[in-house]
């Protein structure tokens, strides 16, 4: 080609016009002659008579010059254009950069991606996706791990359980002697507080409302160092005087109160269960973030123990919560407390006997299980964002190597390679803005979603986009990730050479380094959607597991509410009349199979259990078992669909006057019937009370959940059963969707008493999901982002093969002519991508058996190197791949060698 | 052919029309006018060129440099919104200003 820009430049005298202007007229002067050129020499002219007959076009230079003055006098360059060019001259020369070029660079970005539309949205959103799965999780790092628990000093406030695991209970709620003595005895805490559920129908202000409470002693807050927002907490001679006096929380004085700034002298009304309404002095609003060991506690009243109570090593029900002294670890504590419990335990040996104490850090307690669960979110979100970032640095390489034409003659014209360099990071970092402000939406989209992964011990998840730190982490995140897939295209922009310009058809291989890298990137792509898969599908087999395991009852159709009593239904009397109304008119709804109600449903706790004796089994009274107690009305066991193994169920004969009748599960019949059958045994729960005559053996129910072992139970009607197991929860089978019930059954309700409140509706399926949700959380978003990998990975692959494949056309084309057949270039095709996917899967499988045993506490009825899901996500793998490569395969087999070769 | 003078005060027009069709470079336009009068037009490139600038400096015109696949760079001319209305009235009073010719020169009657 002849250089018909420098043959202009000679001979056109240009007046003083500006650099960009100049350039202008001189490229294309010069393109216009080289057309003239390619005439002649197309018209059959010799070269040097095309290149005359081409210099003739313009004879008088001087002439045009003048012309082209007048014409463009809007661009005779001023004093200042002169001045900022000699400026960017002195810069160039320096290897600096004026500002100027940074603007034009985004500028030509901007363009670039403009002219790639799809690309770009395709990589915008694939970013958008990955910057903002992370800027979520980071929302949830910051709530559950960095966050500090909003106490003073948290990491020397601790809870110190009964250690029972003698009877099952290895973290079980002291008793309140027991709690007494340890705060009397113990010599590593500055003080001990304990603390219980309460609850109350809240009147006045609005509906009313039921919430849940705590009973605390008087130091409660200031064991853990809580200062009150609004008004003061409580001092000894609140929990003394008759004056009830509450303390509200954040959340509370906000929806029912308004945030009213009076609320502290203010009364409020309380209809507490046995007791009836109090008014209540409100002295003071709890902090917005307090939280302690459940987010739904919305009032703190003192809590009062009657002599009897105090004295009770009995009844356990409290949570006791310490703080360190400040010398003390926690290990000394711990000792401590055993010396305790074991002095307790021979003080007391009736009731105390083999129950010991455990030293629980207050961040354990709360955080659990969910430092494994966050931590394996990070990976998968982090994996994806890697993933992105690899196909968008594999597509930009491959555009890069088109243009490197393009970059040659650049870098002829005088740009220098760090300005090449610089335009492709500016055009990666314009795309990771784009994704990165879009990203920003996901956040909020997703919180309600993600907000059910923070345990219930914490605050509630707060996003929000004004958040500096959100702001930054997802702006940081976006900068690295343009960098990140910038680093492999630009090192190669910056390397192409004059030389390739001259070769018609550059190599596709373009260089041993980018190959290489270029298949480095897909072997990691598909290395991290293995791993994701994986983990994926063991959550997805335990979630299987979990739904797969023998219940003990019939969990569909199910409707379920709360129903807590009122006070006035506290007398034993007034009680029964008031279920069967209820019952009789849900009964009569149609769709309805079957009504009843109970005093604690499966899953809904592991306790409620009261100590037994078998008849006929001598056993010391220290000895005696506890079973989980569990009354219903007539049709409780019946509704719930429990198994029959033996007997018969309770009904409607069992009432007040009947012999007493009591079913049992087969855990009892195992260990302590000997054998034998279990009908017509007597059960006894204390000295004094009358004993029960076992009339049926039930499959075991998973009373206590997924977790944890069977524990004997038994199962007794509302009609003969103590007082202090009261019959709060309505269970109603029904025919189709529980869901649609619900409305009609709390209308019955209603009509029956309008003030009654109702908590907690949902179906059974629901309640139980609830205790796998954590995991079913996991698991979509397992899913999610492991399908998402696998069709970015699988795009990277084929757009690799696709570029290599349109690179070496002519290669092909000459193996084609020397006689290989379309099979053997598919073959040679496909086998470089299944090369690359084996390595990929070779790596992936290493990584996965490492990371999914941090799984582990994850899963349930599944190892986490279970080599059924190893196999089925290679194989899954292995296809995809083996498809993304047979689209390029067939196109190269498809080459014409003749169009090929012909094209030099 | 035709004189200067004469060329002179209907480039411009002919400029515009070619590129009414579709966006096309310096050269092609040259040629194109050459090839549909049948040689009877030609524009010089010192004519041409500086032409092609004064419509793009009048915002007529705008030139933009495209690469296109296989091909070389080349600046592309098309036109503006503002160059098709001055197409239009330039092509209106062309046409007027034949017709006043022809009806003062117009064939004798007898």
């Amino acid at each position: 080609m002849r250089d018909w820009e420098l043959y202009v430049r000679t001979h056109l005298p240009l007046p003083n016009l500006t650099r960009g202007r100049e350039l202008r007229i001189v490229q294309e002067l010069a393109s216009q002659f080289e057309d003239f050129y390619r005439e002649a020499v197309a018209r059959g002219m010799t070269e040097s008579d095309a290149d005359e007959f081409a210099r003739a076009q313009i004879t008088d230079w001087t002439s045009l010059a003048s012309t082209l003055g007048d014409v463009d006098g809007a661009h005779v360059r001023s004093p200042l254009d002169r001045w900022s060019e000699r400026l960017d001259d002195r810069a160039r020369q320096k290897k600096g950069r004026s500002p100027m070029d940074l603007l034009a660079d985004l500028r030509y970005a901007v363009r670039l991606l403009r002219k790639a539309p799809v690309f770009s949205i395709a990589a915008i959103g694939t970013l958008a996706l990955g910057i903002g799965a992370n800027t979520t999780i980071f929302s949830l790092v910051q709530t559950i791990l960095v966050h500090p628990l909003p106490y003073q000093d948290p990491d020397q406030v601790v809870m110190v359980w009964e250690d029972a695991s003698a009877a099952g209970f290895p973290r079980n709620t002291p008793a309140p002697a027991n709690y007494r003595d340890w705060r009397a005895m113990n010599r590593s805490f500055t003080d001990m507080a304990a603390a219980t559920y309460a609850s109350a129908n809240l009147t006045g202000n609005g509906a009313p409302e039921v919430v849940l409470g705590r009973r605390v002693t008087a130091n409660f807050f200031s064991v853990l160092g809580v200062q009150p927002l609004l008004g003061r907490a409580y001092t000894a001679t609140d929990g003394a005087s008759e004056a009830r006096v509450v303390v509200i929380s954040h959340a509370l004085w906000q929806r029912r109160y308004g945030g009213d700034p009076g609320i502290v002298g203010r009364t409020i009304v309380m209809s507490v269960e046995r007791v009836g309404d109090v008014k209540h002095e409100v002295i003071g609003v709890a902090p917005r973030s307090f939280v302690f060991l459940s987010r739904e506690i919305d009032y703190w009243v003192p809590m009062q123990f009657s002599p009897e109570e105090a004295a009770t090593r009995d009844s356990h029900y409290l949570m006791v919560v310490a703080r360190l002294k400040p010398a003390v670890s926690i290990e000394a504590s711990s000792s401590d407390m055993r010396a305790i419990a074991r002095r307790l335990s021979e003080q007391y040996p009736d009731t105390n006997r083999g129950i010991g104490t455990v030293v629980v850090p207050i961040r354990e307690e709360v955080l659990g299980d969910t430092r494994v669960q966050v931590i394996a979110l990070m990976i998968a979100a982090a994996a994806i964002v890697l993933i992105a970032c690899a196909n968008l640095a594999s597509l930009l390489l491959a555009r890069a190597s088109v243009r490197r034409g393009e970059y040659a003659v650049r870098l002829s014209l005088g740009a220098t390679r760090g300005r090449l360099a610089r335009q492709v990071l500016v055009e990666a970092l314009c795309l990771s803005a784009a994704g990165g402000v879009l990203g920003l939406a996901i956040p909020v989209l997703t919180t309600a979603f993600v907000e059910r992964i923070v345990p219930i011990g914490l605050q509630a998840l707060t996003v929000s986009i004004m958040d500096w730190r959100l702001l930054a982490f997802a702006g940081a995140l976006s900068i690295a990730t343009g960098l990140l897939f910038s680093v492999g295209p630009a090192l190669q922009s910056a390397h192409a050479s004059t030389a390739d310009v001259l070769q018609q058809h550059a190599r596709g291989n373009a260089g041993g380094r980018s190959r290489a890298f270029r298949d480095a990137l897909v072997v990691l792509q598909v290395a991290a959607t293995l791993v994701l898969l994986v983990a994926a599908g063991l959550m997805l087999r335990t979630l299987a597991n979990l739904n797969g395991v023998e219940r003990g009852f019939d969990a569909n159709n199910l409707l379920t509410m709360h129903v807590p009593p009122m006070p006035k239904y506290a007398d034993p009397i007034k009680r029964p009349p008031f279920y069967e109304r209820i019952i009789a008119g849900v009964r009569a709804l149609p769709g309805v199979r079957g009504v009843a109600f109970g005093s604690m449903l499966p899953f809904q706790s592991s306790g409620n259990t009261r100590v037994f004796s078998v008849e006929g089994r001598q056993l010391l009274p220290e000895d005696l078992p506890d079973a989980l107690f569990r009354v219903g009305t007539a049709d409780y066991l019946q509704t719930l669909g429990v198994t029959l193994v033996e007997g018969r169920l309770l009904d409607a004969r069992d009432g007040a006057d009947a012999p007493r009748a009591i079913v049992v599960n087969e855990t009892l019949v195992r260990r302590f019937m000997d054998g034998q059958s279990a009908l017509g045994r007597q059960i006894r729960f204390g000295p004094t009370e009358p004993p029960f005559t076992v009339v049926g053996v039930v499959r075991d129910v998973l009373e206590r959940g997924y977790e944890q072992d069977p524990k004997p139970g038994v199962y007794v009607s509302q009609l003969q059963g103590p007082r202090f197991f009261p019959t709060i929860n309505l269970i109603v089978r029904v025919d189709g969707d529980p869901r649609s019930y619900a409305p009609a059954v709390q209308r019955v309700v209603r009509q029956v008493d309008p003030d009654q409140p109702i908590r907690l509706v949902q179906t059974m399926t629901d309640m139980i999901g609830l205790t796998v949700g954590d995991r079913r959380q996991q698991t979509t978003l397992l899913v999610v982002f492991g399908a998402l990998a696998l069709v970015i990975a699988s795009l990277g692959l084929y757009g690799l093969l696709a570029q290599t494949v349109s690179a070496r056309r002519r290669e092909i084309g000459i193996r084609m002519a020397l006689g290989a057949t379309w099979r053997n270039v598919m073959r040679m095709v496909m086998s470089r991508g299944m090369v690359l996917t084996g390595a990929g899967v070779g790596i992936g499988a290493v990584l996965a058996w490492s990371v999914t045993r941090a799984m582990e506490t994850l899963l349930y009825g599944i190892s986490a190197s279970d080599p059924l899901t190893f196999a089925l996500v290679v194989g899954l793998l292995t296809v995809v791949s083996a498809v993304a490569c047979a689209f390029p395969a067939a196109r190269a087999a498809r080459t014409d060698p003749m169009l090929v070769l012909r094209d030099q | 052919m035709f004189s200067a003078e004469l060329k002179k005060g209907s480039s411009e027009m002919l400029i515009l029309s070619l590129l009414e069709a579709r966006p096309r470079h310096g050269y092609e336009i040259g040629k194109l006018i050459e090839a549909r009068s049948a040689g009877k037009l030609t524009f010089a490139l010192p004519t041409l060129y500086p032409t092609l600038l004064r419509l793009e400096n009048r915002g007529w015109i705008r030139g933009r440099w495209v690469e296109k696949a296989g091909e070389r760079r080349r600046c592309f001319y098309r036109l503006t919104a503002e160059g098709r209305r001055v197409l239009t009235e330039q092509r209106k009073t062309w046409e007027a200003f034949i017709e006043a010719v022809q009806a003062v020169m117009g064939p004798s009657h007898a």
